[in-house]
């Protein structure tokens, strides 16, 4: 099997009034990869491309190694899919959930099924339009594991969770990848999230592919610069991302190749958020 | 009867600190440097593996990857593959050449220091010679 | 088991929450078989329920986003819009036996009475009229979703109502039940054939617009 369970090249798709332009990411096995971006910038387009739901403009998909469309069918047995609402049908009981969903699949798990709404404390009887959010949540996570997946995939699992159960997600992906054969796809402007546990990033911008790679060489890429009014040269002005100027200084972003040049301002370490703040100033 | 005592003192212990201004993987790396040369974790021990040392302290595996392979780099820790990583043996060149790299800088803080005082080179090595007494005795 | 078959068995399921109107339905026809209409008419009211029924599948897929769920598992496009067919003839099955049950109640009541020919008839042109009806609001749904298709896919049964009700119209359909009745045999096979040719075409135009979708 190939070292890279997702590889995206030069992927396009055109809507009226978007663009998602020449995408290019990989995601390597056994490692955990974070989506970002504003909300629309394009992170759910890019999922609904990989899983085929959208057909692309142009570029290349591939999972496992194999391309997305023509072992489309194959692939979709080891990949499993959260999204930010619940897909399940709202009278359906989580015992009528597993029903309908373990038909699908060669290798359900009715073991780690049950294990998992035991540990998640999900009762068979309720309907799934009765549960809370974050039992929702919870539910698409135990049928998304209970068929051995290889590659998990993850739209904005966490908006509207509680910091409970958003704590809970992100420990159960941790263990996921420990074995070093699996890894995850997690699209979210929630940035905290990401912060410590991802290896890799790829920050979407209004449809377009800011950065990609380790988590930190993003971080390391950057510096967030502060100064006073008089400190704010013409030349640095043209070197600032997203420029904030306020009655008490100016702020901004800037590369870190530029920063050498400014060691007398303040220069902090950026966080996902102060990166995604200022690009998005930008344009 | 059977009892069951079960030690947490021996076990490799990392604390995170998010206000320290030190990179994570610097966090780990100094305090298992520490734990090294302090002698709490002993040669040929056993670390945890990569996965689980990011799980237990919730942070990603990169991160405690290259902590590891920038220990192993500087000495104190080797890969065995398919094992895992173990504590270099203390007897180990590379670490008493970190050691005496450590030595040197200090030497080299302590002479700026003196020479700030104004002592001359014999004062200095008089002051070596009387601490090293108090040290051997 | 195929995956328009699984896809067909996932539409049961969504569905099956909707038995009671379906039981409702059944109740309807019964009111109709009481007032005196043949088997044919019995089976046709059956079966014009049903469609209009049988396309909440569409509305409940796009209230609770079920094509996240499609497009999650292993079932290709032709999959989708293929098991979507069969659940609706699967529909048309279930409410042709329940009429027939019916009936056959009222021929022990020994109310009615029934010959092979007007079983086949019944059969043969609740099929058309269910084919015409589904035929044209499908590929409507596929298209366009639910809540949008809905004005438009109301044409055919709007259409047929108005066949019904209006008066000119309804001496051409006295007409039209006359000539069915006296060439009978010709329109139970013709009759299965053009439904079957309906349903093959709006397959084809469904999987077109699926793709297309909005």
């Amino acid at each position: 099997m190939t070292n890279h369970y997702l590889e995206l090249n030069g992927v396009s798709k055109t809507f009226s009034g978007f663009k998602l332009d020449n995408i290019s990411f990989s995601l390597p096995k056994g490692y955990i990869m974070g989506l970002v971006g504003t909300n629309g910038a394009g992170k759910t387009t890019t999922i609904q491309l990989i899983l085929n739901m959208l057909k692309m403009d142009s570029g290349q998909i591939q999972i496992f190694g194999h391309d997305h469309v023509k072992y489309e069918n194959v692939a979709k047995q080891y990949i499993g899919v959260v999204f930010d609402h619940v897909f399940y049908v709202d009278s359906w009981t989580v015992k009528d959930t597993e029903r309908a969903i373990s038909s699908f699949y060669h290798n359900w798990r009715h073991d780690v099924f049950n294990e998992m709404l035991r540990r998640f404390d999900l009762p068979l009887e309720k309907k799934v339009g009765e549960l809370s959010r974050g039992m929702q949540m919870k539910l698409m996570l135990a049928c998304a594991m209970s068929h051995d997946p290889k590659l998990l995939i993850l739209d904005e699992p966490t908006s509207g969770l509680d910091p409970v159960s958003r704590d809970e997600l992100l420990e159960m992906l941790q263990e996921y990848i420990q074995d070093g054969e699996r890894s995850v796809l997690f699209s979210t402007h929630i940035t905290s999230d990401l912060e410590r546990i991802a290896d890799y990033i790829t920050f979407i911008h209004q449809g377009q592919i800011v950065c990609s790679g380790k988590m930190d060489d993003f971080l390391g890429r950057f510096r967030l610069i502060k100064g006073r009014h008089k400190e704010l040269t013409s030349a640095l002005q043209e070197r600032i991302i997203g420029l904030r100027i306020t009655d008490m200084g100016f702020e901004g972003l800037i590369d870190i190749k530029e920063a050498t040049k400014y060691k007398h301002l303040v220069l902090d370490a950026a966080s996902i958020d102060d990166i995604m703040i200022h690009i998005g100033k930008r344009k | 009867m059977l009892i069951v005592i079960q030690f947490w003192g021996d076990r490799l212990n990392i604390v995170i600190s998010n206000s320290s201004g030190l990179p994570i993987y610097e966090q780990i790396k100094d305090q298992i440097k520490d734990q090294i040369l302090s002698g709490e974790l002993e040669e040929n021990e056993m670390l945890p593996s990569l996965r689980k040392l990011a799980r237990d302290l919730k942070i990603s595996v990169l991160t405690t990857t290259r902590a590891y392979n920038e220990l192993e780099q500087e000495g104190y820790i080797t890969s065995q593959h398919g094992k895992g990583f173990f504590v270099m043996s203390s007897g180990s060149e590379l670490i008493r050449e970190q050691l005496i790299k450590e030595v040197e800088l200090n030497l080299n803080n302590a002479i700026q220091a003196a020479q700030r005082a104004s002592m001359t080179n014999e004062e200095m090595l008089e002051l070596l010679q009387l601490l090293l007494e108090v040290e051997n005795d | 088991m195929a995956g328009y078959l699984k896809m067909a068995r996932l539409d049961y399921y969504t569905m099956k929450s909707q038995v009671i109107i379906y039981l409702t339905l059944a109740a309807i026809v019964m009111i109709f078989g009481f007032m005196g209409s043949s088997f044919m008419i019995m089976c046709i009211t059956g079966s014009w329920f049903t469609a209009l029924l049988s396309s909440n599948i569409f509305a409940i897929q796009e209230k609770n986003g079920l094509h996240r769920l499609y497009g999650s598992v292993s079932i290709s496009l032709s999959n989708i819009v293929m098991g979507r067919y069969i659940f609706y003839i699967f529909s048309f099955v279930i409410s042709f036996i329940t009429i027939s049950i019916i009936y056959v109640f009222m021929i022990l009541l020994e109310i009615k009475a029934l010959e092979l020919l007007d079983i086949l008839l019944g059969f043969s042109m609740s099929l058309l009229v269910y084919s015409l009806i589904i035929g044209i609001q499908v590929p409507m749904f596929f298209k366009m979703g639910y809540t949008k298709a809905k004005i438009w896919t109301m044409i055919p049964f709007v259409g047929i109502l108005a066949l019904l009700i209006i008066p000119s119209f309804t001496s051409v359909l006295s007409g039209v039940v006359e000539t069915i009745l006296s060439h009978q045999v010709f329109l139970v096979i013709g009759g299965f054939f053009i439904s079957c040719a309906i349903l093959f075409l709006s397959y084809r135009f469904s999987l077109f617009a699926y793709r297309r979708r909005e």
